[in-house]
């Protein structure tokens, strides 16, 4: 009799647990899909507003005019600045893909090595750099030492920027091919350096892509190193030796201005820059959709 | 046969770029060796940081004989076998005293090149690790690298040699082009068994080469040991007695990093000389 009560005692107890448990884990639910649509609700609105805006002075000739001096004059265009946003990403691209691929084969393949960790450090100090202090050191040695500002000075701050980017993600997913395949190619006579070029970087090339085109797409979007370097420009772009537009720019300033019709072009610009930056994002979706590495052991 | 001329003439060249010289210390340990010997340790030590893995190793290979190293885990089997062609110099705190003399010349001398070394000891590791590529492309992997064939056809011949070799080839040639990670462990193992012949090396290490194989799949890669060694030298690793009884000329049993007796197979399985032998045959040791 006795021992049937604590029984029972046991089963009312265990299931009050339960039910609290229960409890627990939908209130929990609740509140972490109640963050996810809080942490979507201001990119939605941010889009529809940007949409919204940048509506009326959506036309094919926003997109080949150029600015005009006057903001009252008619057919005016952010060209310029959609032509110098890719010119320098390219140009920053040249020098960053090289340079970051290459530390980043190195943090990966020689990590055993002591100057690979103050690398690695080192590395990670520049990603955490704030762009408008990268700004002002290639102000420093690049504009002032030239006495111009110009799109080469700009695109080497983007550069500067891109860097510690391209080479964190090429040293992640370098490290992501099974020291296995290294050692089967060793062991058939290949160099170190072969090993890298034919097993590692072939097996890791889908992160690699994915860490270009996550650090072109950041670049393309700054905007403090560009206001030191390469200022910005109403003229059409010639060459970078010279100030150059960028989207980016372009926003701040027209988006800063007293005129309508200034301001209603910054949210055509936001739009075709959100567009240029969003295509990115979804090719490397695309690209790393089921085949980022391949087999693991 | 033109091509298999070929390749004898280019192994013996590099052969010659990779192990010549040395002349003084080549002939203090060719006086030491019989003539059937291919590999000779003497005074081996290896250590790693302040821990002693090898102590003192004195033994040979013969050439186209099985030599089996076993023992529990732990005690320095892989160490050793890796030592034979250089695999753990890239190892942190590596350090080797001693001896390890291929054909008479000390592998760890300056004069060999560890990369081609490599070519003339293969090995074949305790997982398969096929590269994620095709089974085609995988045995002409090392093949295409040391550009062991002029031409198209030829590479096909080192590959469908390479396959036969390591007894694949019936199961997989209608699907060469297949991912090699869609083959089964076994046949994968065999892959990479391909894969290491395709350089044609003269002895081929095998560091547990079965562990991790089904029962059936473990035979198939032990009859196909038995028909290697018809054209080279085996050394294999494995702490399993059924197949180090089944496979090996010569066993080598090694434990806490020593060696404790070396014999002839079936006699040290029958009368092991030494307590500790005889403990871990039995299986009262792990």
């Amino acid at each position: 009799m006795q021992t049937a009560t604590v029984e029972s005692e046991k089963s009312r107890k265990r299931s009050g647990n339960l039910r609290r448990r229960q409890l627990v884990d939908r209130i929990a639910t609740v509140a972490i899909f109640g963050a996810v649509i809080l942490a979507i609700v201001p990119l939605v609105l941010i889009l529809a507003d940007i949409v919204i805006k940048a509506a009326p002075v959506m036309s094919f000739g926003f997109l080949t005019n150029l600015p005009k001096a006057s903001p009252f004059s008619p057919d005016q265009g952010i060209s310029n600045a959609i032509i110098g946003s890719f010119v320098m990403v390219g140009f920053a691209s040249l020098i960053a893909i090289p340079i970051g691929v290459g530390a980043g084969i190195f943090l990966s393949e020689w990590a055993e090595m002591r100057f690979a960790w103050v690398a690695s450090f080192t590395n990670d100090v520049l990603a955490e750099f704030p762009s408008i202090v990268i700004g002002i050191f290639v102000f420093v040695i690049i504009v002032l030492a030239t006495h111009s500002f110009s799109g080469y000075a700009g695109g080497f701050a983007l550069a500067v920027i891109m860097i510690p980017i391209v080479a964190r993600t090429t040293e992640e997913s370098l490290k992501l091919v099974p020291n296995s395949y290294r050692e089967a190619s060793m062991a058939l006579g290949v160099s170190r350096w072969r090993t890298i070029t034919r097993i590692v970087l072939s097996t890791g090339r889908g992160g690699l892509v994915t860490g270009v085109l996550l650090a072109v797409a950041r670049v393309m979007g700054e905007t403090a190193p560009l206001l030191l370097t390469a200022l910005g420009s109403t003229l059409a772009f010639r060459t970078l030796s010279q100030p150059t537009e960028s989207l980016s720019l372009l926003i701040y300033f027209y988006g800063t201005s007293a005129y309508k019709t200034w301001q209603a072009q910054a949210w055509g610009a936001a739009l075709v820059l959100v567009v240029i930056v969003l295509a990115l994002n979804i090719s490397v979706r695309a690209l790393t959709r089921g085949k980022f590495i391949t087999g693991g052991d | 046969m033109d091509l298999m001329e070929a390749q004898q003439e280019r192994m013996s060249k590099e052969k010659s770029e990779t192990l010549e010289r040395s002349d003084e210390n080549t002939s203090s340990i060719n006086s030491q060796m019989s003539p059937g010997d291919r590999i000779r340790m003497s005074s081996l030590n290896v250590y790693y940081g302040n821990s002693h893995v090898l102590k003192d190793l004195n033994l040979t290979i013969e050439d186209r004989k099985i030599t089996v190293i076993m023992g529990p885990s732990g005690c320095g089997k892989s160490t050793l076998i890796r030592t034979l062609n250089r695999m753990n110099d890239t190892v942190h705190a590596f350090k080797l005293t001693g001896e390890i003399a291929l054909d008479g010349i000390n592998i760890y001398s300056k004069e060999v090149n560890p990369t081609l070394l490599k070519l003339r000891v293969g090995m074949v590791f305790q997982k398969p690790n096929p590269f994620p590529i095709s089974i085609y492309d995988n045995v002409a992997f090392g093949p295409k690298i040391h550009k062991l064939s002029k031409n198209r056809a030829e590479m096909d011949e080192i590959v469908m040699q390479a396959l036969k070799q390591a007894a694949l080839w019936e199961e997989v040639k209608d699907r060469l082009k297949a991912n090699a990670l869609s083959l089964s462990g076994g046949q994968q193992q065999r892959l990479c068994i391909a894969r290491a012949l395709a350089v044609r090396p003269e002895i081929l290490l095998l560091d547990e080469p079965a562990s991790a194989l089904d029962p059936g799949s473990t035979a198939k890669v032990q009859e196909l040991m038995v028909e290697l060694k018809k054209d080279l030298t085996l050394v294999l690793v494995t702490h399993n007695m059924q197949q180090a009884a089944t496979v090996a000329n010569k066993v080598a049993f090694l434990y806490n990093g020593s060696l404790v007796e070396v014999g002839q197979s079936p006699d040290i399985f029958e009368n092991p000389q030494k307590k500790v032998t005889e403990d871990y045959i039995s299986g009262r040791l792990t």
